[in-house]
């Protein structure tokens, strides 16, 4: 669960990357994928576009590379395939693990709680909490607490 | 010193440093304490609570203070989902649950203002504490025992369960008692906040947990089987 939740977060985090991110398409006629790219730095970009006639959706079918990106925690670069004109999935080329990070994000997400199996303590303590004590029983320790001393 | 009085009641302990002033604080925590216990009680049939309960008297004719502890509970029962919740059957209402720790929270400000630098005010098992002060957590197995020792400080502590009044704590979802839990201490900001939270995470059962951490709270889950719970938060705190 907790694995699961981590990962997830991740995703969640990374998910608005890939819009700032964009992908680098090459060709010069996806017009809208240009315009997202920004005119932005491709150096790293490794585009391995397979040819494609007709772009469906808007995007021109192959898989596209997008530059690595310090993100704070690390570098992410992300890899986009698109086929019939959509983008149908993203893979992720780099992603930074840092257990910190991740701890902060599961917790984020949700709290990670602890277990023990309860053991009477000895420690000397000030004051004890527990479920509502009446006056009776207040009453009652005190009275064993004074036969003790007789 | 420390001196123990019959309040609401249960045993109201108050320990402050020695002193003339913080004497007189203490008698002056302890007068509020039993002042809130006159107006709030639902065992005194002449406390406004009693009186609104028996449509003596109409919501606009209590006090102030008996409204805003009212309104402060209608906003108890939005924050917990309605675990939290003083009304009865019929148009009674108990706000009990509320006014404990709000009574608490009540003598803990008089010694405060009072300039006392260190003190706890316990009612009952949950307490406000300035200063640090260990605390343990009853084992609800065995009242003569601690399963847990905290080191606390400016914190308010409230435990629920069932163990000693034999009351039961009832989840207003489905009216039937709370079993999923033996007893849920919650460390938080202050007491009336630890107290509410206690009571609501331990209707809720299993989940009372993860829902007071939720919240940003520390808390001390123990189950029927002798299995505990608790936030990491906690652990820091542990003797």
């Amino acid at each position: 669960m907790k694995r699961v939740l981590v990962v997830i977060a991740v995703l969640a985090g990374v998910g608005g990357l890939i819009a700032l991110l964009g992908y680098h398409p090459h060709s010069d006629g996806l017009s809208q994928a240009a315009s997202s790219n920004g005119g932005g730095a491709t150096s790293n970009s490794t585009d391995t576009p397979t040819p494609q006639a007709t772009p469906v959706g808007g995007y021109k079918d192959g898989t596209y590379t997008g530059s690595s990106v310090d993100v704070g925690y690390g570098t992410v670069q992300v890899q986009a395939v698109v086929a019939g004109g959509k983008i149908t999935g993203v893979n992720f080329l780099q992603m930074p693990f840092d257990a910190s990070r991740s701890a902060m994000i599961a917790n984020e997400a949700k709290p990670i709680l602890q277990q023990e199996v309860i053991s009477a303590q000895v420690a000397n303590v000030d004051l004890v909490s527990g479920a509502t004590s009446d006056w009776g029983g207040f009453v009652k320790s005190m009275q064993a607490a004074l036969d003790q001393a007789k | 010193m420390k001196s123990t009085r019959r309040i609401m009641g249960m045993p109201v302990t108050l320990e402050v440093p020695d002193g003339n002033d913080r004497a007189a604080a203490m008698e002056a925590a302890f007068d509020r304490l039993m002042w809130v216990d006159k107006v709030f009680s639902t065992y005194k049939p002449d406390s406004q609570i009693s009186r609104l309960n028996r449509g003596e008297l109409k919501a606009g004719q209590l006090d102030s203070e008996v409204r805003g502890v009212l309104a402060a509970c209608e906003k108890m029962r939005k924050v917990t989902g309605g675990y939290f919740d003083i009304r009865r059957t019929g148009n009674e209402i108990d706000p009990s649950g509320y006014v404990k720790g709000w009574a608490i929270g009540e003598g803990a400000e008089i010694l405060r203002r009072a300039g006392v630098e260190r003190y706890f005010v316990d009612a009952g098992g949950d307490m406000q504490v300035r200063g640090e002060w260990r605390v343990g957590i009853r084992n609800p197995f065995n009242r003569q025992e601690i399963v847990k020792a905290l080191r606390v400080s400016n914190v308010g502590v409230a435990t629920s369960g069932t163990y000693e009044r034999g009351e039961h704590i009832y989840d207003p979802h489905t009216g039937k008692p709370a079993t999923g839990l033996a007893s849920l201490t919650v460390v938080g900001p202050d007491i009336v906040t630890a107290d509410v939270y206690a009571t609501a995470a331990f209707a809720m059962g299993a989940n009372g947990a993860e829902w007071v951490a939720a919240q940003g709270l520390e808390c001390y889950a123990i189950a029927p089987d002798g299995t505990a719970t608790f936030t990491p938060g906690l652990r820091q705190l542990f003797l």
